[in-house]
């Protein structure tokens, strides 16, 4: 083939210009440690990242959930703890009251420390949390009491759900609200196939529930108190109080200032409410266990996404520094290479 | 007859013009489109001399210039190819560096927004976490902004390169015109071809084909014809000029620069036509990559602010209210086609999927008076979503009577689905065309870019941090009359959450969606990244096949100095030796008259 002086010339330039051009694209592999730094250097791979990179920082985001929801849980724990203790302290006293060795001084002494007990627990159903959010008012957080007077039967306390909160009608102060019968706040602590909360109260196993209803807390589904103002064989009161511990605790207290010991009833709600909160303890230490359970398994599966993610990305670094060494040697390769071919010309020669 | 002294300075005279030319070779050694030229050196017309031939020395019958046709047709079409793929190649790099320059941005706010609704289903009544979404919102506004707004100006900018492009293959054309002019003078008059003027003529044409695909037919008079798209449309014919015009699409309102071409006094579109040059390589990155990337992005921004909207409008904020617009609704302009009679005012697009009256957002009190009614136009609105697709319409009356509607850039005919509100109100693809206000007249043209058009739009709504509609419908009566829950629900806020992580676009037949919203993205950006990735190889190929070409041609025509300085020697000899031969002659002819005056 015969060969033009031109061709030398632009099989040298080109040859040094695809070197030179490798060369960047290894530079610029090798400084940012990725393989991926512009969707062409693999559209698909990088469109599998992007995913893998919203999975994970969404896993993120549900463990972040689970903590807030841990705390807001852990809260409601300290106060139903609380509120136990001060009830065994109750039924001690219920139980001591119940045998006839008291005579009405001491039940009337006594009465005081069950005041006390019942502005504690008060206390406790009215809790806010750090947001002033109210802990046991269901969905109505931001109420005033959860516990409010009952309207029909001064002294008592009804739930602000239960119709015997005052809907302004008695009292006119109007703290009823049926939204505090239900608690949907679920938090999201892990991936929901179905993507949607139902307005069902009911939740489902991708979410915890941290929003309680004081009724179902404190309540005694199962309470057998005839609310008389404390008076054996009384009248019975037309509208009965809410089955609430509070309002059991004010029917013994009553019963003490009347002198009377309290009736079997009070102790055996006392007790029920007890088991009855146990119960819910127990089950907001099982909602944080999953919580934990969730996290765990949200983290080992990050670990698995983030390494499918490196081996899409991330630049191979051996083989990265072994192409580099290559691309420099081809490099200077041509640069010599051209340099010696330019030198050879027949008019070197004719001198 | 001739002698020694005519044979030896016939000879001088043949190797000095063969030497002239060498140095001509020599002294174009790097003149682009040069050819060597050869002197074609043959034996003068022998005398008889009693019984035989005395041969008469030599003379240059003509100067050949070494170059094939064939390489040469083939170097303008491998050099339109490089020239297409290149201008291609560094648009969409263009375009990549922009989404990926973005894209960090883009994914992290659009992952930070669904966070942020996330933390307001942790704390609905805390105003702080409100104020947080609303602020990621405008993040996101911000970064989809600037990717949408560069993206537009890159149109400008490929408008400004049509023009200047058509400008450029006019000047190359009127160049060429003046060299066939010259050209086929020049042969008329003499019989020698005008070397150089042939070099300069193959080098403007291959000058030519680097702005537009064009195909040549030398004619017998020695002017070349040249056509353009595929050979279908003449540029230069008999050596009359045909010029690209840059003007305005038929849209006048898209703003948008096409090529026109005016054959029998018929101005032709032919901007979908040309296929190689820089020119070619612009429009095709411009159907191909700008344009589909900004419908891409556009359908997943349509997604985004539908699913958002209609998820909110089912939820009630902190005062009560039902759930106002999140994102500013899409709203589409309808642009007229310069020849419409009608202006398209009274046409609209718009997302309402739904045929279940009134559309959202809801009044309190007012209809529909269902959850479940209220539900089922969320349900519809998904469905609408997941039939989004990223293309173009154009609506036209062929008939004067209806309208039909056309996906603007393959020109298929779209048949809408049926279940119309009333008549001339049509569902496609997710959008409702209300065209029933609006008379036909045959030819009457609109162009409809929803997808575009939310480029334009997209923005958040809502301002207020008390207007996020957090809580959902009452648990008290879940299935019965809309009514808000409690304060502290976060049934509607938890749900809006969850819609980044469910599949909401592009629904297979069967109605199953097939990507999240950030996989609507991801599409739009591997697309970019296909694209470019595409015009990269073909780049490579078309560079391979062309430096094979311009090897071809170097081989035959380039100048070689070492061959050039071994001709320089064998020429120079020569010429020594014809002067030897005067010399001799003259040495003959004096002994010659040494012996007569001896004599």
């Amino acid at each position: 083939m015969r060969i033009s002086t031109s061709m030398f010339h632009a099989n040298g330039l080109s040859s040094i210009q695809k070197h030179q051009s490798d060369l960047l694209d290894i530079q610029l592999k090798m400084t940012t440690f990725k393989r991926i730094n512009n969707p062409s250097d693999d559209p698909v791979g990088m469109a599998q990242v992007n995913s893998l990179n919203r999975t994970i920082n969404t896993i993120d985001q549900y463990a972040y959930n689970g903590d807030f929801a841990k705390s807001k849980l852990s809260l409601a724990e300290a106060a139903i703890s609380d509120s136990i203790e001060g009830l065994q302290r109750a039924r001690v006293l219920g139980l001591q009251m119940s045998n006839g060795t008291y005579n009405d001084e001491n039940r009337i002494a006594t009465a005081q420390e069950i005041g006390q007990i019942i502005d504690q627990l008060k206390n406790m159903m009215n809790l806010n949390d750090s947001n002033g959010s109210k802990l046991f008012a269901g969905n109505s957080v931001d109420a005033e009491f959860a516990f409010v007077e009952d309207q029909n039967n001064p002294g008592y306390y009804a739930y602000i759900g239960s119709t015997n909160a005052d809907d302004g009608t008695v009292l006119e102060t109007n703290p009823y609200d049926v939204q505090a019968n239900y608690g949907s706040r679920f938090v999201q602590i892990g991936f929901d196939s179905g993507n949607k909360l139902e307005p069902n109260d009911e939740g489902n196993p991708s979410r915890v529930r941290v929003s309680d209803n004081g009724d179902k807390v404190f309540g005694i589904p199962t309470g057998t108190t005839v609310f008389t103002g404390g008076v054996h064989g009384g009248t019975a009161f037309t509208d009965q109080p809410d089955q609430n511990i509070l309002n059991v605790l004010v029917e013994f207290k009553k019963f003490l200032e009347n002198g009377e010991d309290p009736s079997a009833n009070v102790v055996d709600d006392i007790t029920a409410s007890i088991q009855q909160l146990s119960f819910v303890r127990t089950e907001i230490g099982g909602r944080q266990n999953r919580i934990e359970a969730q996290y765990d398994a949200g983290e080992s599966f990050k670990v698995a996404l983030m390494e499918s993610r490196k081996n899409i990305e991330d630049m191979d670094l051996v083989k990265g520094a072994t192409q580099l060494t290559q691309t420099e040697n081809a490099l200077q390769m041509a640069q010599q290479v051209f340099v010696r071919v330019q030198e050879m010309s027949l008019f070197n020669y004719l001198r | 007859m001739a002698d020694m002294l005519s044979i030896g300075s016939a000879a001088a005279n043949t190797f000095k013009t063969a030497l002239n030319i060498t140095s001509h070779n020599v002294a174009n050694a790097d003149t682009d489109g040069y050819s060597r030229q050869r002197a074609e050196i043959s034996s003068n017309a022998p005398g008889i001399i009693g019984g035989g031939f005395l041969g008469g020395g030599s003379k240059v019958d003509m100067v050949h210039r070494i170059q094939a046709d064939y390489i040469q047709t083939q170097l303008y079409s491998t050099n339109s190819g490089v020239e297409r793929y290149s201008n291609q190649l560094q648009l969409a790099k263009q375009v990549e560096g922009l989404v990926a320059g973005n894209d960090e941005g883009i994914q992290q706010f659009l992952q930070r927004f669904y966070d942020s609704l996330q933390n307001v289903a942790n704390e609905p009544t805390s105003l702080t976490s409100r104020q947080q979404v609303l602020d990621e919102a405008g993040n996101l506004e911000s970064h989809i902004n600037n990717l949408s707004s560069v993206l537009k100006d890159t149109q400008e900018q490929v408008n400004s390169q049509v023009k200047g492009l058509t400008t450029e293959v006019n000047q190359r054309l009127e160049i060429i015109q003046a060299i066939n002019t010259q050209v086929s003078r020049a042969l008329a008059s003499n019989a020698q071809p005008p070397n150089d003027l042939l070099d300069q003529r193959d080098q403007a044409i291959l000058e030519l084909s680097s702005y537009v695909d064009i195909k040549t037919f030398p004619q017998a008079d020695g002017q070349i014809d040249i056509h353009t798209a595929n050979g279908r449309l003449p540029l230069l014919s008999d050596n009359t000029l045909t010029r690209l015009e840059a003007g305005r699409g038929e849209y006048l309102d898209e703003n948008r620069t096409e090529v026109y071409i005016s054959i029998g006094g018929q101005r032709e579109n032919i901007s979908s036509q040309i296929r190689g040059g820089a020119l070619g390589g612009v429009l095709d990155f411009r159907t191909n990559m700008l344009d589909k990337t900004q419908n891409d992005l556009g359908v997943t921004l349509n997604a985004l602010t539908a699913s958002t909207n209609w998820q909110h409008f089912q939820g009630w904020d902190s005062d009560g209210n039902p759930g106002g617009t999140f994102f500013t609704p899409l709203e589409v302009k309808v642009t007229p086609s310069e020849k419409s009679v009608g202006d398209g005012s009274d046409i609209t697009v718009r997302f309402n999927p739904s045929v279940i009256a009134p559309e959202p957002p809801y009044v309190t009190g007012g209809a529909p008076l269902s959850v479940v009614d209220r539900q089922a136009q969320l349900d519809d609105a998904f469905i609408g979503i997941g039939n989004l697709v990223s293309r173009e319409y154009v609506i036209k009356s062929d008939n004067g009577t209806d309208f039909s509607i056309y996906d603007h850039k393959t020109g298929e005919k779209l048949l809408p689905a049926t279940g119309s509100l009333s008549p001339g109100v049509y569902q496609l693809d997710g959008l409702e065309f209300d065209l029933s206000a609006v008379s036909a007249t045959t030819g009457d043209k609109f162009l409809v870019q929803p997808h575009k058009d939310i480029l334009e739009g997209f923005g958040k709504a809502i301002k207020d941090p008390d207007a996020i509609a957090a809580r959902g419908q009452s648990p008290a009566d879940p299935t019965g009359i809309p009514a808000p829950s409690g304060t502290g629900d976060n049934t509607n806020i938890a749900n809006m959450a969850s819609l980044f992580t469910k599949k909401l676009m592009f629904s297979n037949d069967a109605g199953k969606a097939a990507e999240t919203i950030m996989g609507g993205y991801s599409t739009m950006a591997s697309n970019v990244g296909m694209y470019t990735r595409g015009s990269d190889i073909q780049l490579t190929a078309q560079e391979n096949v062309h430096k094979q070409m311009v090897m071809q041609r170097e081989s035959l025509s380039g100048v070689s100095l070492d061959e050039e300085a071994a001709n320089l020697l064998r020429f120079q000899q020569a010429y020594e030796a014809a002067a030897q031969i005067i010399a001799t002659s003259q040495s003959i002819f004096q002994t010659l008259l040494g012996a007569v005056r001896g004599g």
